[in-house]
Parts: C-alpha cells; sequence; structure tokens
C-alpha cells in the first residue's frame, strides 16, 4: 500500500516536472547565441547521460550488496536499473549524435575519447543483459551480473571527466570558467535532471515490482508442479 | 547561427526521447499486468489444491 503511494507520488512529480523542464527546455531558455535552437536537444541530452550513470551506480551498489549479502533482492534492483540505464544511455548516444550533425557535420566522431568511452560503457551494459539471458542457474546469473557491473562502473569516471581532461570535440559545461551557460540555461538543465531523476525512480520501482512478482511465480510453478 | 533547416534534428532528439520513454513504460505496464493475472492464477491454482 505504501509502496503504491510512493510510486503515485514519483509518478505525480516526474510529469510535472517533465511539463516544467519540456516548458523551460523549448520556451523559457533563450536560443545559444552560437548554435541557434538546437542547443536545446543538450537539455535532455545531458540529464539522459546523467540518468544513465545514476542507474549503471546503482547496479554496481546492487551488485555490491548482493555479493555481501546473496540476497536475490539485489540482484533484481542491479538488474533493473541497468536496464533503464541502457535506455537513457542509448538516448543519450542518440540525442549527442542528432546534436552533433549540424554542429560537427557528422553524426559521430570516434576519435573523441568521451564519445568512444561512452560507446564503450553501453556495450559493456549490453553485455551484461546478454550474460543474464544465457546464464544457467540463478545464481550465476547473479554473480556474472554483479561482477559485470562492477566492471561497468569502472567506466564511468573515464566517460564523465574525458572531454574535462583531454578536451576534444566534445563540449564541456560544467567546469568553463568562461561561464557558457547562461543562467536560464543553467536552470532548465537543473531542472531536467531533476524531471529525470524522478522518471527514473518510478521506472525503477515499477521494474523491481515486476522481478519480485516474477520470482514469487517461479516459486509458486514449482508448488503447482510439485 | 545554425541553418532553420537544422530544426529538423531538434524535432528528431525531443520526438527519440518522449517516445522511447513512453514506449519503454507502456511496456513495463504490459508486462506487470500480464504477470499480475498470472500470479494471481497460480494462487487460485494453489488455493484450490489446498481446499
Amino acid at each position: 500500500m505504501l509502496k503504491n503511494k510512493l510510486r503515485i507520488l514519483v509518478s505525480i512529480l516526474a510529469i510535472i516536472f517533465i511539463l516544467i523542464s519540456v516548458y523551460f527546455a523549448l520556451i523559457y531558455t533563450p536560443p545559444h547565441e552560437i548554435m541557434g535552437d538546437v542547443q536545446r536537444i543538450f537539455y535532455f541530452h545531458v540529464a539522459s547521460a546523467w540518468i544513465s550513470y545514476l542507474a549503471f551506480g546503482v547496479t554496481f551498489f546492487a551488485g555490491v550488496m548482493y555479493l555481501k549479502s546473496k540476497d536475490f533482492k539485489w540482484d533484481n534492483i542491479a538488474f533493473s536499473s541497468a536496464e533503464i540505464g541502457i535506455l537513457f544511455c542509448t538516448l543519450g548516444i542518440i540525442t549527442g549524435s542528432l546534436w552533433a550533425r549540424p554542429i560537427w557535420g557528422v553524426f559521430w566522431r570516434w576519435e573523441d575519447i568521451k564519445l568512444f568511452i561512452t560507446f564503450v560503457l553501453w556495450l559493456i551494459f549490453i553485455a551484461y543483459l546478454a550474460l543474464r539471458a544465457n546464464a544457467k542457474s540463478r545464481t550465476s546469473k547473479a554473480n556474472l551480473s554483479a561482477v559485470f557491473g562492477i566492471i561497468g562502473l569502472i567506466c564511468i569516471p573515464f566517460s564523465f571527466g574525458a572531454n574535462r581532461i583531454w578536451q576534444q570535440y566534445h563540449p564541456t559545461i560544467l567546469v568553463s570558467s568562461e561561464g557558457s551557460l547562461q543562467p536560464s540555461m543553467a536552470l532548465s538543465l537543473i531542472i531536467s535532471v531533476i524531471a529525470f531523476t524522478f522518471l527514473y525512480i518510478y521506472i525503477l520501482l515499477v521494474r523491481v515490482d515486476i522481478e519480485k512478482m516474477k520470482e514469487e511465480i517461479d516459486k509458486l510453478k514449482q508448488k503447482v508442479g510439485g | 547561427m545554425v541553418d532553420i533547416a537544422d530544426l529538423i534534428y531538434l524535432y528528431a532528439a525531443y520526438s527519440i526521447i518522449w517516445v522511447g520513454i513512453f514506449l519503454y513504460i507502456v511496456k513495463l505496464h504490459t508486462a506487470q499486468k500480464k504477470i499480475e493475472n498470472e500470479l494471481k492464477m497460480l494462487k487460485e491454482i494453489l488455493n484450490g489444491k489446498k481446499t
């Protein structure tokens, strides 16, 4: 009952913040003086990337907790979060490419380390899902996933920091000494990130609930069969 | 300044984001409903066996 109330509350907050974020991104914030309206992609591109990092971070944490406790509850959280992370990482990559085409003239630059590492991160978690699908027992599935989740986390600091260290093509927004973001743009970005964070929590609650019910079904099937 | 024709990329990006998220949530809710029904059915079978 409390869980349902929490889910409803989070979904309402997500909807409210999504509507506000779309208003801020498309109407309130002026177009960028150099990039024009295409820059508006950035608000949800960055929010998607942030959620993918958060989701993979939760996968790592839940994976570690599973290895410590051997409680499948943690494995369900890790798997659910990894799936959501892949969704948002995919959206981040696609929207980044759609921003890059008019600005750089190409959809993708393999020579940019940030782009390359983010692609590797995405591949690691695709492999994570493939690995789970092919693991034989429930325990080996959870163990392998936890280890893969930990490996995946290693990429996150590199993916996040690559453009700050090497300063290639990908823009850096948070550490610019010139303050490349106007206050209205920064506000729009913060609201988009908050909206996507609520959306992530909502999806995670639903996804974990599905995994929990699947486990219950497996147990009941054994009882019915026996 | 970017050409007005480049707005197609803005439109495409927003469409992909919202349609992608919407479809994923719809898929989750469909799966959730299906699993809930299966769980209910199994519980009924088990209760029937007990009585």
